[in-house]
């Protein structure tokens, strides 16, 4: 059961994920690029981060790269990965950034690649909208709106047993 | 026998025969947990800066110039990465550190490290599954469950009649070497067992302090001892007033706490209204001058309190302090100077056992003892194999005259009354070494 102590909460978020990716939302294509369902986690009172998310489709024949990104709603804007490693997650910021290879296409989505919305003054509010721009190696600045979604649920669906609270 | 002087008179040979084979009988027992706990154990006293190596992507952070963020934003970051209940949240100890935050959710307790300086979440494992929590579990052996501690119990108490029978047969009695020398080459047995005498008479010393003041952790013993000393006024020394409500709930299952505060009971908050944010205590913990690093428990219940916790190297900054949750004033505060004499003597064992009292020094004269340890288990290996004969044990001889065993009975049952535990497991290794010698004298074959 060891092996499955951080799944629960991961897959939680990972579930809301694939919800939010089912929504529809407003697509936005820049040449070879095609940027869809673009959000970000709504913002608990005191927290200072949120996680941003976008599916990036590239039908190009050029390999490209997402190296930055930055929204005036936050003071900087990160690209993360987030990896699993048995029981251990982490997450480190990309600084070569994100390739989105020809004919392919990336999703950054909760429990994997993400951005990362730091120094928010005002905490994202559910219903907002987050003006963003993403900065490509080839294709150049893209803006984009991210929808701002309500935060995860308590990951109810996946409650097992209480154990091991001993924490031996 | 190359060790017994022809000279020797027949009563000091009978009594070396004897010594020699409860030697022989210890050492077989204790030889392999001797190697395990000397390992893990030189690991053990290195534990901040292994850990804060082999978990630097998640226990370390650049250090910045700028402020670090309110807890309470920390915290929030960590719930939005791990969903679950904030249990405590443990301050970084130093500039470079990162904030620990123990989330419990529904499959357990996560340790969540945040850096405090952006409140990025640098990542998650479970609670107490550093690479050093396992090497701390593996070294009392609770890794492998409850009774398997009792294991270790038994070999402290052996190893310290290790130590003891050693030096005994270690007595010069006129030979030329091996007493602070080694004679021969690694070829010839008495190279060993010179080498085997002289390390064990540097390093017998450690190992009777190891043994002893590792022993407040047994599974019997120091569990007993624990109860009885720490057992009273709510698990606190006695000089501290405790005049709240307290539940049941005890400061060891939030944060890991100092031997004499295994039993300390966490009070309950006797306010009403509005409860002080994190941010408040974490402030009032400053402003009373807990030493960096602390652990803060927080309130889960309508009672519940912040207690704060800490028990740094210096052992004299040993500090626990409960919050009203409502009030924020203190309801209870101590410190290492609230122990009495022998809680401050035991603590101050514990703490050099684990290699804090003398900093760096501490850590290295136990290590050269855990690796002299190891030489000695091995050079006993070694002198044991060249002698055995071929297709036996190689028990030493039993002594011609039996008396000689009555006084080594004499110290052996002081030892066994004292520790239980210890004591049971020298009645069995008698009676396995009495059937033995039945055994040998009804067939011959398996005789020394």
């Amino acid at each position: 059961m060891k092996s499955r102590t951080l799944a629960a909460p991961m897959l939680g978020v990972l579930f809301l994920g694939l919800l939010a990716a089912s929504a529809s939302a407003d697509a936005v294509t820049h040449g070879d690029l095609l940027l869809s369902d673009g959000y970000v986690r709504a913002m608990p009172p005191d927290a200072p981060v949120a996680g941003g998310y976008v599916t990036i489709a590239n039908k190009g024949s050029q390999d490209d790269r997402l190296v930055a990104a930055r929204s005036p709603r936050a003071g900087a804007v990160q690209i993360h990965e987030m990896t699993m490693n048995g029981d251990v997650m982490k997450m480190r910021e990309l600084p070569d950034g994100l390739p989105v290879p020809a004919g392919g296409s990336v999703e950054l989505k909760p429990g994997g690649y993400h951005l990362m919305f730091m120094q928010v003054p005002t905490p994202f509010a559910e219903g907002e909208t987050v003006e963003t721009t993403l900065v490509f190696e080839k294709a150049g600045e893209v803006a984009l709106p991210f929808a701002v979604r309500a935060m995860h649920a308590a990951p109810a669906a996946h409650q097992g047993h209480a154990s091991d609270h001993s924490g031996h | 026998m190359s060790a017994i002087p022809d000279t020797a008179r027949q009563s000091v040979g009978n009594l070396y025969r004897a010594v020699w084979r409860w030697h022989f009988y210890a050492g077989l027992l204790v030889l392999p947990f001797m190697i395990t706990l000397s390992i893990t154990g030189a690991m053990y006293v290195f534990r901040d800066e292994i850990d804060n190596w082999y978990h630097a992507d998640l226990k370390r952070v650049q250090v910045q110039d700028s402020q670090r963020l309110a807890p309470t934003a920390q915290v929030a970051s960590a719930l939005d990465a791990v969903p679950g209940t904030a249990v405590k949240y443990t301050d970084p100890a130093d500039p470079g550190a990162s904030t620990e935050i123990t989330v419990s959710t529904d499959r357990g307790k996560m340790a969540v490290y945040v850096n405090p300086y952006n409140g990025l979440v640098l990542g998650a494992m479970p609670d107490r599954s550093t690479i050093m929590w396992t090497v701390r579990t593996l070294h009392s052996f609770k890794y492998f469950g409850t009774w398997t501690r009792y294991l270790i119990e038994i070999a402290a108490g052996w190893s310290i009649l290790l130590v003891g029978t050693g030096i005994w047969l270690w007595w010069p009695r006129g030979q030329k070497g091996g007493i602070v020398s080694v004679r021969g080459r690694p070829q010839r047995r008495v190279f060993w067992r010179d080498l085997h005498a002289v390390t064990g008479l540097f390093v017998g010393f450690f190992i009777v302090f190891l043994a002893v003041t590792g022993m407040p952790w047994s599974g019997v013993w120091g569990g007993k001892v624990n109860e009885w000393a720490n057992g009273n006024n709510f698990g606190y020394p006695d000089g501290v007033r405790v005049n709240v409500p307290m539940s049941g709930q005890k400061l060891d299952e939030v944060a890991k706490a100092a031997w004499s505060l295994e039993q300390a009971r966490i009070p309950e908050s006797v306010g009403h209204g509005t409860p002080i944010t994190l941010d408040d205590a974490v402030a009032a913990f400053d402003r009373l001058g807990l030493h960096r690093g602390y652990a803060v428990g927080l309130p889960q219940k309508p009672e519940g309190v912040f207690s704060g916790s800490v028990y740094p190297d210096d052992l004299s900054r040993q500090r626990v302090v409960h919050l009203d949750q409502y009030g924020g004033q203190p309801l209870l505060d101590m410190g290492y100077a609230d122990y009495g004499p022998l809680g401050k003597w035991l603590e101050w064992g514990i703490n050099t056992h684990m290699g804090q009292t003398f900093g760096v020094l501490n850590q290295i004269i136990l290590l050269a003892a855990c690796a002299a340890i190891v030489l000695l288990a091995v050079s006993a290996a070694v002198m044991w194999w060249k002698r055995r004969p071929s297709g036996s044990l190689g028990v030493p001889p039993l002594p011609t005259d039996r008396r000689v065993f009555r006084g080594l009975i004499a110290i052996l049952a002081v030892g066994g009354v004292i520790f239980p535990l210890v004591g049971a497991s020298l009645l069995v290794m008698l009676a396995l070494d009495m059937a033995y010698v039945r055994l040998s004298r009804r067939n011959p074959a398996v005789t020394t």
